[in-house]
């Protein structure tokens, strides 16, 4: 057998694979309850430095995903319409147990469910609402189909931000994104959340085979629709069964699209080779105290 | 087997007189995923034990593996060359990574597999 070619990984995306001492006791009781955090199900090698600054990411309304996107590890399958209530005062008692100031709960996609999971949704954030009245609560969500009844149900809940990831280009969309994600429908969730007073989020992924153009339209069309928070991180192939790396963007080259993004009118933007849509979230909200988004 | 030692970034190490043979444990390659590369170092290469021996790519990162022993490596794993997923498949077995003749061997830096094991459960232990 030949031996295997591959495009050798840069320098900055080196991690140490130590044990991180600073989180055990914290892991050891999420363990103990049956919590679990995006976190550490995705291995995601920013963790101890979001948790160190009271942030952290919440998966809810299971582990299935009705969807099956081509850069995506969660499973996918077809859930039965099963829900655990139980999620619902485990986030919060997550919340309280990690001390967090600001917390992004997201899900799989449940094209299973009637409203598509956004009850469940609204429930959680409520919840984190009434035990936590200071912790603000950004709620990562699927498109929900684009669905105005179903995106007032989130709505309803006011959750301090609302992030629907537009995850690639237009062009690439498909074959990237699963048939019944689109580009188009991204962007209409973000202008339908806009235009009900939310602060709307986005996130989007380099390194997928986009073009410059591609990627300035794309910020272009964010804007067009009032998107407040881009966030721009490398593309990284979970497994060697999904889509592949294009290329290795440089922090010089994520430094720049993130002032492109600045002079398009965002409000906050984050840009960096391990960026990732949750990745250091409350950033904004330093942000907003006054602290500057250099 | 008791003349196998574990370090801190989670090598492991099986020593028989001045020989040692080299890899990276089970709980570092589930840590890390799966993988695409093992960079493989040259027979001959002199180790220092906790400095960089070689790297190796998963599909999300890139992490180096420190030599748990200091030496000379006399022999790479070929295998890993075409079929890097033995990392992930075997990793204290068949996905070994090379063989070394030691030169210094400092065994209060390592650490036995029942230690190694209560401390990836505890590391304040």
């Amino acid at each position: 057998m030949n031996e295997i070619s591959h495009i050798p990984k840069p320098e900055w995306l080196k991690i140490t694979h130590s044990r991180g001492q600073e989180h055990h006791d914290l892991r050891k009781e999420l363990r103990s309850r049956g919590l679990h955090t995006v976190c550490e199900e995705a291995s995601c090698p920013n963790l101890n430095e979001c948790w160190g600054l009271k942030t952290a990411t919440i998966m809810i309304l299971g582990e299935v995903c009705t969807r099956g996107c081509r850069f995506c590890h969660v499973n996918t399958g077809n859930p039965l319409g099963r829900i655990n209530p139980l999620e619902i005062r485990h986030s919060s008692e997550l919340v309280g147990l990690m001390g967090l100031r600001y917390v992004v709960i997201t899900s799989v996609d449940r094209d299973d469910l009637p409203d598509h999971g956004a009850g469940h949704f609204a429930q959680v954030i409520r919840r984190i609402h009434e035990d936590h009245p200071d912790t603000k609560v950004e709620a990562l969500v699927p498109d929900f189909g684009a669905d105005p009844q179903r995106m007032d149900i989130l709505v309803d809940s006011r959750p301090f931000v609302v992030a629907q990831n537009v995850e690639t280009v237009e062009r690439l969309t498909h074959p990237v994104r699963d048939i019944r994600a689109g580009y188009r429908q991204t962007l209409d969730c973000l202008a339908y959340y806009k235009s009900r007073g939310l602060r709307t989020k986005t996130s989007l992924m380099l390194g997928l085979g986009e073009t410059e153009e591609e990627i300035e339209k794309t910020l272009r069309d964010l804007r067009d629709c009032g998107t407040d928070i881009l966030t721009l991180g490398q593309y990284l192939q979970p497994t060697s069964r999904h889509w592949p790396v294009s290329k290795y963007y440089s922090p010089m080259e994520f430094a720049a699209w993130k002032k492109r993004a600045k002079e398009l009118g965002f409000t906050f933007a984050a840009s960096g080779p391990l960026v990732r849509s949750s990745y250091r979230a409350s950033d904004y909200l330093d942000y907003l105290e006054g602290k500057d988004n250099e | 087997m008791n003349n196998k030692f574990f370090t801190k970034n989670g090598e492991w190490v099986v020593i028989e007189g001045k020989s040692a043979i080299c890899g990276l444990s089970r709980w570092s390659v589930d840590e890390l995923g799966e993988i695409t590369f093992v960079a493989l170092p040259p027979v001959g290469n002199l180790l220092k034990a906790g400095e960089p021996a070689l790297t190796v790519e998963a599909v999300k990162a890139a992490t180096d593996c420190y030599a748990p022993v200091s030496g000379t490596i006399t022999e790479v794993n070929d295998l890993l060359k075409t079929e890097p997923s033995w990392l992930n498949k075997d990793p204290e077995g068949q996905g070994w990574i090379f063989k070394a003749e030691v030169s210094e061997l400092i065994v209060d830096d390592l650490m036995t597999e029942k230690d190694f094991q209560s401390w990836i459960q505890d590391p304040h232990e």
